[in-house]
């Protein structure tokens, strides 16, 4: 590799801001123990990381609204910036709260950068959440000043969508739930489909009933007659959800056309 | 990491929830003179704004400041917002930041 060409993936690694395209088995053997799948990126206030739990199942440090995290989207004024030789150290206040960021400054890209920001900016910030001795902070990798200010409101209101989308029920069917992303699709567009209330669609029920584990572990899955008698709904209904599933994948017909299993562990 | 302190985002109607209390406000400037000045909220009501900008405000400004009544901020921070801002989308969240999603703001 050309060392004088600046290299996206190199510059970012290890943070998940981009995939390693290139060249991935060498990344690998840096993190070996890092888990790809749940580094997205989470638009959230300051208040929220003030609140963030620790993670779940030891993949990431933090855990908000259930979802695992670790890399963040931050936007608001810069205060207290101290600049030194290799290091820039500032505290971010969004209005909800504040928290201390620093930034290593490695090569002229950097340094750059950082040149630009100072005191009572507005700016927008991509970092990774950490801690240290219990106290938080923000690990960035990338710093712009704002500068359409639409991009504040636009920002908060994106921090209420993705909470809202994570603090939806999660279908448990095993597969595929964490790395789905958390801002770019609009629900309806996902497979999983919830209506805006948040109450599940038939669909969601009938695979719910599907990935219980005695029909998980029985060859000819469950009976559409018992998947109604357990949802309390019609057979019709029953059978409505699962045509719509099977055009999805997500369930196959086993001994006859009243039999169905679901594809997730099976 | 500190949370004691947030500026809420208000309009005016909701400015008189918070009087007492550090909030933010944008406003669209109507008339600037030393030490007041005069601005429309983003619910198109008109906000008193204590306190002499540091600079030429643009059209739209940001004020951080304590509320002291019901229509007027005792600004310590602005911030220029440029000559075009969507107000309407701004006023959304201030509503939807005091309302449902509260708690991720304050």
């Amino acid at each position: 590799m050309n060392a004088s060409q600046f290299d996206g993936s190199a510059a970012f690694y290890g943070g998940g801001f981009m995939a390693p395209s290139a060249n991935p088995t060498p990344e690998q053997s840096f993190f070996p123990s890092k888990n790809r799948d749940i580094q997205t990126l989470l638009p959230l206030t300051v208040k929220q990381i003030s609140n963030a739990i620790a993670g779940e199942n030891g993949k990431s440090e933090f855990s908000i609204d259930g979802v695992d995290v670790t890399t963040v989207k931050i936007v608001g004024i810069v205060q207290e910036n101290v600049g030194r030789i290799t290091e820039v150290t500032f505290t971010l206040d969004d209005g909800t709260g504040r928290v201390e960021c620093n930034r290593w400054c490695q090569d002229q890209t950097d340094t750059a950068e950082m040149e630009g920001i100072s005191n009572g900016m507005y700016v927008r910030v991509h970092g990774r959440l950490k801690s240290f001795q219990g106290k938080k902070f923000v690990q960035v990798f990338s710093i712009r000043a704002v500068d359409d200010f639409n991009e504040i409101a636009s920002h908060f209101i994106e921090c209420m969508y993705v909470h809202f989308y994570s603090s939806l029920p999660k279908p448990q069917v095993g597969v595929g739930v964490t790395a789905q992303p958390h801002m770019t699709i609009p629900p309806n567009q996902l497979p999983g489909q919830y209506s805006l209330d948040g109450q599940w669609s038939t669909e969601e029920k009938v695979l719910q009933v599907l990935s219980l584990p005695s029909y998980l572990s029985c060859v000819q899955g469950a009976h559409i007659n018992d998947i109604a008698r357990q949802l309390k709904i019609s057979v019709h209904d029953v059978m409505y959800a699962v045509k719509n599933l099977e055009g999805e994948s997500k369930v196959y017909s086993t001994i006859d056309d009243s039999h169905f299993k679901s594809t997730a562990n099976g | 990491m500190d949370t004691s302190n947030p500026s809420v985002f208000v309009n005016a109607e909701l400015l008189r929830l918070y009087v007492g209390r550090q909030v933010r406000a944008v406003i669209q400037v109507v008339q600037s003179d030393p030490g007041i000045v005069i601005g429309k909220s983003t619910d198109d009501i008109q906000l008193i704004v204590k306190g002499t900008p540091p600079f030429p405000l643009t059209k739209f400004v940001e004020v951080i400041g304590i509320a002291d009544s019901d229509k007027s901020i005792q600004a310590s921070i602005w911030n220029n917002f440029g000559d075009s801002i969507d107000m309407h989308a701004y006023n959304q969240l201030c509503q939807l930041a005091n309302g449902e999603f509260k708690h991720l703001f304050i």
